[in-house]
């Protein structure tokens, strides 16, 4: 009897704290973190933009456990000069919320594509990284006259034989999710982020810029392991369908990216789509939106001068 | 023009023809040729011809020679391969044809009737530079013998331009002069540094500028050849380049992103384009110097073209 009364009382107390640590996490994190962007209401869900700069369209998509803040490091900034530059937070990241189908990269594309029509983009170039092409390309089979061009920056596009880390399914269990959550929370953030810079550093204050701890917020931890958990059935509908892409896509991989293999998703964009060119970016990882930008915004102004004209340089 | 001009370059014609010919010998004496000799139409090409297995041939750029290959990658690849490199016609130690040796395409000719007499048969052609534009002319006119084609820094299109007014004048009548003058202000320590510059941004690779043997393209006649090459290269990949679309063999193309002397978009990009076969590798951060830089990725691509990886 006694035994038992202790067992009730320590369950009480760990789910209590890690309520109030829950609690707490997720204050901090979006204290620290806040909104940097604007809202627009499309089909009932917020969805978190940063708008800057003038010219033609360029819209950029973060990738798995990322928000918006992944492009405000850099690469909005250098677009700024000769674009409209709109990032986006998928739904259910950042500051987007999430609908009931919103791991579906088609939805979180069309939530996306809505909301630059609703400010005003009418043709745009859309960049991906990683999960981020998903959506893109969604975006492109799905909005067409929107998509004018894609760069698809180490991203995951096509479905793959093989499962997925235990992890995914626990992070998304509720039962278990919190303790793997928890687990992530007690690991150190450059611990967590340096695996996907490798081979190259991590940039310096990239780290304090992205804003992890907005990802290990509970439904933000969910949201982001059921993506990746139902992204393959997800990919299997999409994938099919490429070949009907009529527009220009970049595809850039560096050749040490362990996160994407080159073999499936960006080596599947080349052969099914009619006008993609792949460069394999010699020596680097997952993260070529960082550590090889200079490729990438190569790439953006290809397309811009085949969509827009000569009015970019 | 006055009697007296016309003394006076008669003059220093006299002085630059003695000097030339001391300088080519002393060159000469310092980079002796490294290979043997096949002749072709009568004329001496000279190669290197090292290792056993499936056939790899090298081409150099342009100021340059088979030096460039034996420097470093040639003794990486004779494990698993037959690696030969060829001096380009009119530079290093082969001779140049009476006419047409400035075409990329009658360079492969000649190259290709070499490799034919050693018996070489199916090889991956490999091109850095102005060699991109020879290999990527051997791909289109005897594809039966390409197992693949790699271009490094290749200048394979048309740039709508020459290679500056260095090499106008030093492909006119008046190159001899100029030639005398580029060596009285490149001998030495100077052609070191020139060399080394090439590998901007990255650093020059110690021992290269002086293995390398520079000056034999800044002997008379070589520094004519290879002034002419350049200046004409453009127009002859005008023509050239509307036959790639014919290339069927896979086309490896490695580029740097910070190449200023044979830009990628200008040339691999387009290259990539055109062909169906193609695979495009960017080296972020290096320059035109990329076949010596980045030589594991360079093995790496001759490895799946020749079918020797594991």
């Amino acid at each position: 009897m006694r035994l038992a009364i202790w067992v009730s009382l320590t369950c009480l107390c760990v789910t209590i704290g890690t309520m109030w640590m829950t609690k707490r996490d997720l204050t901090r994190a979006e204290q620290a973190y806040p909104p940097v962007g604007e809202f627009v209401e499309i089909e009932g869900h917020q969805v978190h933009y940063v708008d800057q700069g003038s010219g033609p369209a360029v819209i950029l998509i973060h990738g798995a456990s990322g928000n918006l803040r992944d492009w405000t490091f850099s690469m909005t900034e250098r677009l700024a000069t000769s674009y409209r530059v709109l990032a986006f937070d998928r739904a259910g990241h950042g500051y987007s919320s999430r609908p009931e189908d919103g791991y579906d990269p088609a939805v979180q594309g069309r939530l996306i594509a809505k909301a630059a029509r609703r400010v005003g983009v009418e043709k745009a170039l859309l960049v991906g990284h990683s999960f981020g092409c998903a959506p893109a390309l969604a975006i492109a089979l799905d909005d067409p006259d929107l998509a004018a061009g894609l760069v698809d920056v180490a991203g995951a596009s096509h479905p793959w034989d093989g499962s997925l880390s235990i992890r995914y399914p626990l992070s998304y269990n509720p039962m278990t999710s919190w303790a793997l959550r928890m687990a992530a929370s007690l690991i150190s953030e450059d611990k967590l982020v340096d695996p996907v810079f490798e081979p190259q550093a991590t940039p310096a204050g990239y780290i304090e810029h992205l804003g992890v701890a907005l990802a290990l917020r509970p439904a933000t931890f969910r949201h982001n392991a059921e993506d990746i958990l139902r992204l393959n059935e997800s990919l299997k509908r999409m994938a099919p369908r490429y070949p009907s892409l009529e527009l220009p896509i970049e595809i850039l991989h560096g050749s040490l990216d362990d996160v994407v293999k080159e073999s499936i998703s960006p080596r599947g964009v080349e052969r099914d789509v009619p006008h993609s060119r792949f460069t394999l970016l010699d020596g680097i990882g997952h993260m070529p939106h960082h550590v090889a930008e200079d490729e990438i915004l190569a790439a953006i102004n290809r397309l811009a001068k085949d969509a827009f004209g000569e009015t970019t340089k | 023009m006055s009697l007296r001009i016309l003394i006076g370059i008669a003059l220093v014609s006299l002085v630059t023809a003695c000097a030339s010919t001391d300088y080519a010998q002393t060159v000469e004496a310092k980079y002796p040729p490294i290979g043997s000799f096949v002749e072709v139409d009568g004329l001496n090409i000279h190669y290197i011809d090292e290792g056993s297995g499936p056939a790899v041939i090298l081409i150099h750029g342009a100021n340059s020679n088979l030096r460039d290959w034996k420097f470093a990658l040639v003794d990486k690849l004779t494990a698993k391969h037959r690696v030969i490199a060829f001096d380009r016609p009119g530079l290093g130690y082969s001779d140049r044809p009476a006419k047409g040796g400035d075409v990329p395409a009658e360079q492969a000719r000649i190259l290709k009737a070499a490799a034919d007499k050693l018996g070489v048969g199916k090889a991956v052609i490999l091109g850095h530079s102005f060699g991109g534009a020879v290999a990527a002319a051997w791909a289109v006119d005897y594809p039966e013998d390409v197992a693949g084609l790699i271009s490094l820094a290749g200048a394979t299109y048309d740039w709508g331009g020459t290679g500056g007014a260095l090499y106008s004048i030093g492909a006119s009548g008046a190159g001899g002069i100029l030639g005398s003058a580029a060596r009285a202000y490149v001998s030495g320590d100077r052609a070191l540094g020139l060399v080394d510059d090439a590998f901007a941004p990255n650093d020059p690779i110690p021992g290269y500028a002086e293995y390398l043997g520079v000056e034999l393209a800044l002997r008379p006649a070589a520094f004519r050849y290879n002034s002419t090459d350049i200046n004409r290269l453009s127009g002859h990949l005008a023509t050239q380049s509307q036959r790639y679309p014919e290339i069927t063999q896979p086309v490896v193309l490695i580029h740097g992103d910070a190449d200023q002397t044979v830009g990628l978009e200008a040339h691999s990009l387009r290259f990539y384009d055109a062909v169906e076969n193609g695979r495009l590798v960017v080296v972020p951060g290096v320059g035109h110097m990329v076949h010596q830089v980045s030589q594991p990725r360079i093995i790496k691509a001759i490895g799946r073209l020749a079918g020797t990886s594991e």
